[in-house]
């Protein structure tokens, strides 16, 4: 008789003793298969280099959707009609989240001086903090 | 909680090119079994590529605590599973006649080879007087699922089934498994 049980019990001793066998074991082993292990190691290691390269083209695909979903969320910000809602400038706003300490840790010592700060840097602050998350566009702290 | 520490994939692939600890050979080895032992069309390099790619593409983690052999093993393992069921499910359906009665879903796709037979006469030769380890085999060809032998062989204690399967599938070096099995 036979199951599925049986047959990962047997499946999981062949890949035990495969992965703890003595050197000299795996290589009567390897023999016996009757393979060519140098043409089978170099199809083996291309492989892998091609799994290897499949990933790291997809990482690269991946970050670029990533950076085009960004760069699409950033261009829906409209932060003119956000601060004409609110009634007043972007220094203002950002001025608001640093005493309510709900600004970036890195960014309040920058923004300590305020007035090295410009009108438009300050609209590319919040616009950025917006786009990357730390604020609520919605729910705009003021 | 334990906190598992897992492999970059930079790591697996350092670890594959240098061979280091053999680990390349052993997973050769380990794919050219499965292939040999389910009698399937792909290459052992093709499953073993595509071994690489799951893990890769993150579906699944490899923990440094375990052997990395084994773990790319365990995986060679499912995708050749995958590759048995669908080659079975292409027969079922290509078949003109089938005696419904025969195909038992998941038995029939893990219908015994002879590979499994031998092997399996070796373990209980090898386990004669160990009667737990002895009820865990009989109970595992009889067709109990894990639970139910947990339940009925070990009396709920899952670290005592732990124990006995861990000590079977150990046993396995010891068997000279190869020999006499039919995996060509």
């Amino acid at each position: 008789m036979s199951n599925k049980t049986k047959s990962e019990l047997v499946d999981d001793i062949i890949i035990e003793n495969f992965s703890n066998m003595s050197p000299e074991t795996l290589d009567n082993e390897l023999l016996k298969t009757g393979v060519q292990l140098s043409a089978l190691k170099d199809k083996f290691l291309k492989a892998a280099t091609a799994s290897k390269q499949s990933y790291k083209k997809q990482r690269l695909i991946n970050a670029r959707n990533q950076l085009e979903k960004e760069k699409v969320k950033h261009q829906s910000i409209n932060i003119s009609e956000h601060l004409t809602k609110l009634g007043k400038d972007a220094k203002g706003v950002l001025i608001d989240l640093f005493l309510k300490d709900k600004l970036p840790n890195n960014l309040t010592v920058a923004f300590r001086d305020g007035k090295d700060v410009t009108d438009h840097d300050a609209e590319q602050i919040l616009s950025n903090l917006i786009a990357m998350g730390a604020l609520d566009d919605d729910k705009k702290d003021s | 909680m334990k906190e598992y520490d897992y492999y970059s994939v930079d790591e697996i692939m350092l670890a594959l090119e240098s061979n280091q600890d053999r680990v390349l050979d052993r997973c050769i080895a380990i794919a050219i079994s499965f292939v040999n032992k389910y009698k399937l069309a792909v290459q052992p390099d093709d499953i073993f590529q595509e071994a690489l790619t799951r893990i890769m593409e993150n579906d699944r983690n490899v923990p440094k605590s375990v052997n990395l052999a084994t773990s790319i093993g365990q995986i060679i393992r499912s995708i050749s599973y995958d590759n048995l069921k669908a080659k079975k499910e292409e027969i079922i359906r290509t078949a003109e006649e089938i005696d419904e009665n025969t195909i038992d879903s998941d038995n029939y796709i893990y219908a015994s080879t002879n590979f499994d037979n031998v092997l399996w006469d070796k373990l209980l030769t090898f386990f004669i007087g160990d009667e737990l380890a002895i009820a865990f085999l009989k109970a595992t060809e009889n067709g109990m699922k894990k639970n139910q032998i947990i339940e009925k062989v070990f009396n709920k204690d899952r670290k005592a089934y732990d124990t006995t399967r861990r000590r079977i599938i150990r046993s396995g070096n010891k068997l000279n498994i190869e020999e006499n099995c039919d995996v060509k």
